[in-house]
Order: structure tokens, then C-alpha cells, then sequence
């Protein structure tokens, strides 16, 4: 079977665009299969054999992983590739969309899942690099002050933590932006249509 | 019971109408679609969700299952009483819409 390989970035606020584009690819005949989160691996086949849908699982649901996927399975939706905690599904498209497109409820539970996922990423970074820079200062403070090593453990300690923080703000800030702006939309739609 | 207060999703009210007879999961899915000629369509993912949300209300409970058979739902006392408040509220609905819109006939 003939497969490719293609590289493309897609940040946790642009899911939706990545699912359209895993869907235009397959309406191609490039039906995706795995990713590490740049590269895609797709193989060929007939054009537009199945809809895909990109899904994050609660985390309740992520505690009985083995029977989310055995209940997917049992209604026909194949989860193709994890990413982290995302999952890839899909299913023949013959057998219509996987869910009715204007679901704004369900678009608004799977964009506050996707916030609440960035969050936690974010704070996870944040602690690491905090552990980081706390280390390296009592590593420092244990040596000799004269010494290079303390020296530069101090300046080490100090810049990662500033230097960390700032650049988590420049990625972070825009994607929670996005994803809020699009919550609130999803909200605004819902208190008109239920 | 009140438990009046706020209108079920249509997804859960299809759901437990379809729990009326025992079902798994893409029965379910079916079968909501089909009493909506095609028009709601739930996701696996979302079915997921509300079914292990309505089995912690005890609106439905899952049936013992075999082993290797697809996990059967089927609808509680107190889910049925969910199902008639919300089929009161949506009575009192229509027949608002009715008595404001002369019986539909705008809709001609």
C-alpha cells in the first residue's frame, strides 16, 4: 500500500482546522493513520472513504480508556491514532458524518475540554521549570559562593525560570485567547439555540 | 418530583425515549436517528458521555451483560419520571406557540 509522510503544525486551539484538513486529505485518497504531532502518515486509498473527528476524552471517560474504545468500536467508529491525550477517529464515510455538524453543544464541551487541556499543560511546563530553576539555586547555595559552578547555577536558576515563563506566555497566550474566543461564540449560538 | 426547572438536551430526551426498550449503544444511535428522520445524529463520543452522566443521575442503568456482548442500557423509575416532566414542559410549549400562532397555520 502506498503511503506518505507530511509535515504540518497544528496548535491545540486550531483541532478544527486540522480535522478539516485531515478530511480534505482523504477526500484526496490520503487516509491518515499515525502522527507524533508534526509528521502525518497517511496511506492511499479510495477518495473519501471516511470522515475523521478529532476528540479528546474526558477525564473520566480517560480513566476506562479500554472501554471508551470498545463502545466506539461497537458503534462502528475506529479510533485510528493517539496523540498524547487526543484520539483519532473515523469511520466509513458511507455511513454519513460522525455527528450532526451545528451540534454547538457538543463543540462547546470538546473547545472547554481543549482550554481545560491547555491549562493543564501549561501549569505541568510551568512546575517543571520551576523544579528546574529551584534545584539548580540549592545545588548553587550548597557550593562554595566563589566557585564558577554556584555562579553559574545562580545565573542558570534565574534566567530558565524568567526566560521559561516568558516564552510559555508568548505560546500560551494566543492559543487560550483563540480558544476562549471560540467558547464564547459557541456560547453566544447556545443561548439562542439550545 | 419537581424536577422541572431546566429542559433536558434533545440528545438526552431522544436517549431516554430510546431506553423505553432496552438498547447498546449504537442502537441508541440509530434508533435516535431514525425518529428524527436523519436529523440528529450523536456522536459516539457524546453518547460516551451521557450515558455514564445518566447512569450517575440514575436516570438509566446498564443491564448485566454476558461477557463479550454489547452492553445493554435500559431506563429507570426516575428517569421516566425526568422523561414525563420534560414532555410536560414541551406540552406547555407547544400549546403556547399554538394559542399565540393560530394552531400552526403560519407555518402553511
Amino acid at each position: 500500500m502506498k503511503t506518505k509522510r507530511c509535515f504540518n503544525y497544528f496548535t491545540i486551539a486550531d483541532f478544527e482546522r486540522e480535522e478539516r484538513w485531515l478530511n480534505g486529505m482523504s477526500r484526496r485518497g490520503w487516509h491518515f493513520v499515525s502522527t507524533n504531532g508534526l509528521v502525518y502518515r497517511f496511506e492511499q486509498g479510495r477518495p473519501g472513504e471516511y470522515v475523521y473527528k478529532i476528540d479528546l476524552p474526558d477525564e473520566g471517560d480517560a480513566a476506562h480508556v479500554a472501554d471508551y474504545e470498545r463502545f466506539l468500536a461497537e458503534c462502528g467508529v475506529e479510533v485510528v491514532a493517539h496523540f498524547k491525550d487526543w484520539v483519532y477517529l473515523r469511520r466509513p464515510a458511507s455511513e454519513g458524518p460522525i455527528e450532526t455538524s451545528d451540534n454547538t453543544r457538543a463543540q462547546l464541551s470538546l473547545i472547554n475540554r481543549a482550554s481545560g487541556y491547555t491549562a493543564d499543560v501549561l501549569c505541568r511546563l510551568l512546575c517543571v521549570f520551576a523544579a528546574l530553576s529551584v534545584v539548580s539555586l540549592i545545588v548553587a547555595s550548597l557550593l562554595a559562593a566563589d566557585s564558577p559552578v554556584a555562579e553559574f547555577l545562580q545565573g542558570f536558576g534565574v534566567s530558565v525560570a524568567v526566560s521559561a515563563m516568558v516564552a510559555l506566555a508568548l505560546v500560551f497566550t494566543p492559543v487560550m485567547r483563540r480558544l476562549r474566543r471560540r467558547a464564547d461564540h459557541l456560547m453566544r449560538e447556545m443561548s439562542i439555540r439550545g | 418530583m419537581g424536577n422541572t426547572a431546566t429542559a433536558l438536551t434533545e440528545a438526552v430526551y431522544y436517549i431516554l425515549l430510546s431506553l423505553v426498550e432496552p438498547r447498546h449503544g449504537y442502537a441508541i444511535m440509530q434508533h435516535v436517528e431514525a425518529m428524527s428522520r436523519g436529523r440528529l445524529r450523536i456522536s459516539a463520543g457524546t453518547m460516551y458521555g451521557a450515558l455514564s452522566g445518566l447512569i450517575g443521575k440514575g436516570w438509566i442503568e446498564p443491564l448485566d451483560s454476558d461477557g463479550g456482548r454489547k452492553k445493554e442500557y435500559r431506563i429507570t423509575v426516575a428517569g421516566r419520571e425526568a422523561l414525563g416532566a420534560e414532555l410536560e414542559r414541551l406540552r406547555e410549549l407547544v400549546a403556547n406557540g399554538d394559542r399565540l400562532l393560530g394552531g400552526g397555520e403560519i407555518y402553511e
